[in-house]
């Protein structure tokens, strides 16, 4: 539930500070389909890569300490 | 090894310079690969990423010429599919399954050095029940950080997939006006505060809209590792798996579990017509959940409502069932999408896509007359122009159902009647069967074309 809530406001809210400064004054048509929305895909690559990034970690830590419980 | 004169491509086939689509005279399709998409195509040969691939069945597979094409680098025959589809005609669960299938490629693309040059949904087809990659070209190295596709994606499948989910599923039609996907503004706009209760929505399709428009493509190399680009497609395929649909029962889709006396007489009669007509492809037009297809037997079936929840609940029975021959599609005949694209060349109209050998008309006959005023002589030359044999079912007017649609229409009711029927039909067919429903007064007639 926590982790919902988090997820709900917090992120968004994340992305929308780190994007604030290149917010255009006009929402303009769409880039060709090979151009990819270059800008927004690095910037949300990288929030959500450093998420993605921390969620490993944790698995990867969690799954040390299973392995040790087991051993003793 | 002798060259191959190369004749003149499809004309709907244009967008990708690294090769093109051919079709020959007897219909068989192929595609020549230019020097410009060599190193590509050589590329996903070598390094075990076809090979997986095909295996895990997400890729058309296809044989290579043994002729080397004059100016360019090769040509393969990829696999037919039964009957190709757009995704305007899928119903929600279909374009849900093909952009999951998507983004499976794209990770395991990646983890070959390689990627998906584009997002595109009319890359998906239905192969053996399920939806696969057909466009061989799509791949290309990974030179990072970035999915030039990854627009594309948005507009191809997860906007269209939330307006299905959050309004309404008929919103997936909008895919014929848009052809290029759905405007992510537009998408926003519909959605309204429904695009920001789900982080992945708000993120990929309110947000995403927000930015400008920007030109070219990114080709500088800031990293090689695609780990932020594994976060984004974890993030849209967390965001799809949560799209879902509530089956709303509609007009028609709880009809089968009615009148089921008159189902299984009508049931027995079709299975007999099907072991004299012996069919090798099947048209099941006004399908509804597919209970005749499914006693069609094992060949290609075209199952095709108006419907949306039928279309839906007869692919996710499909996908139950492991079905590999029938294909559910949303299709209604009095809105066809004739051609598309650049001089509607680049999508093929339904009788462009035919004919077929056999065609079930079962329990629609009404509909197209009451409902929309049709003649019996069009309603014949519609099914002359798309069939050879023909299993129609005659629903007369003092039938309960025919009489609530043609209540009023006075002057339709005066030609409509079985022996104006089967004189209409006579011009173009010969009869070859006719069996009375029991505990009914509907007929079914099986033709064949003269």
């Amino acid at each position: 539930m926590r982790k919902n809530i988090l997820r709900l406001f917090l992120f968004p809210l994340a992305v929308l500070s780190v994007t604030i400064l290149f917010l255009p004054s006009n929402a303009y048509a769409y880039i060709d389909p090979g151009a990819g929305s270059t800008l927004f895909q690095l910037i949300i690559g990288a929030v959500l890569g450093a998420g993605w990034g921390l969620r490993v970690l944790i698995q990867k830590l969690l799954q040390k300490k299973n392995d040790r419980k087991k051993d003793k | 090894m002798t060259e191959k004169k190369i004749n003149k491509p499809h004309p709907g086939s244009f967008r990708d310079p690294a090769g093109r689509v051919f079709i020959d005279a007897n219909g068989k399709l192929s595609r020549v690969i230019y020097e410009t998409g060599k190193d590509d195509y050589e590329f996903l040969m070598r390094s075990g990423l076809y090979s997986r691939l095909v295996e895990e069945g997400l890729l058309i597979p296809h044989q290579e010429a043994r002729e080397r094409p004059e100016s360019a680098h090769k040509i393969i025959f990829p696999s037919e599919v039964d009957f190709i589809s757009y995704p305007s005609e899928w119903c929600f669960s279909q374009l849900k399954d093909a952009a999951l299938i998507q983004l499976k490629i794209l990770e395991l693309a990646l983890q070959y050095k390689m990627i998906l040059k584009d997002g595109s949904a009319y890359n998906m087809q239905f192969y053996k029940g399920h939806p696969v990659l057909i466009d061989t070209l799509s791949f290309t190295a990974y030179t990072g950080p970035i999915w030039n596709g990854y627009l594309q994606f948005c507009r191809h499948f997860l906007a269209p997939l939330c307006l299905m989910s959050l309004i309404d599923p008929r919103l997936g039609l909008l895919h014929h006006v848009f052809p290029d996907g759905i405007p992510l503004d537009l998408a926003r706009n519909q959605l309204s505060f429904r695009g920001l209760l789900h982080p992945g929505i708000a993120t990929h399709i309110v947000l995403h809209s927000l930015f400008k428009r920007q030109n070219g493509c990114f080709n500088k190399q800031h990293r090689k590792k695609p780990d932020n680009l594994f976060a984004i497609i974890d993030d849209l395929k967390r965001t799809l798996t949560g799209l879902n649909l509530l089956l709303k029962e509609s007009d028609w889709s709880d009809y089968e579990a009615t009148e089921t006396e008159y189902r299984n007489a009508k049931s027995g009669i079709i299975r007999e017509i099907l072991a004299m007509a012996k069919p090798t492809g099947v048209w099941d037009l006004g399908a509804n959940i597919g209970s005749m297809s499914r006693i069609v037997g094992d060949v290609p079936v075209l199952a095709i409502d108006s419907d949306h929840s039928c279309v839906e609940k007869n692919y996710r029975l499909t996908r139950e069932n492991k079905e590999k021959n029938i294909l559910p599609l949303v299709i209604d005949l009095f809105a066809l999408n004739e051609g598309g694209g650049w001089q509607g060349n680049e999508r093929l109209s339904l009788f462009a896509r035919g004919p077929v050998d056999t065609v079930l008309a079962l329990a629609l006959i009404h509909h197209l007359v009451f409902m929309n005023n049709l003649p019996l002589e069009m309603i014949r030359d519609f099914f002359a122009g798309v069939c050879e044999k023909l299993v129609i079912e005659f629903v007369p007017p003092d039938d309960p159902l025919a009489e609530k649609m043609s209540a009023g229409r006075t002057v339709i009711l005066n030609s409509y009647n079985e022996r104006n029927f089967e004189k209409i039909f006579s011009n173009r067919f010969r009869l070859i069967l006719k069996r009375k429903i029991p505990r009914s007064n509907r007929a079914v007639y099986f033709f064949q074309k003269i």
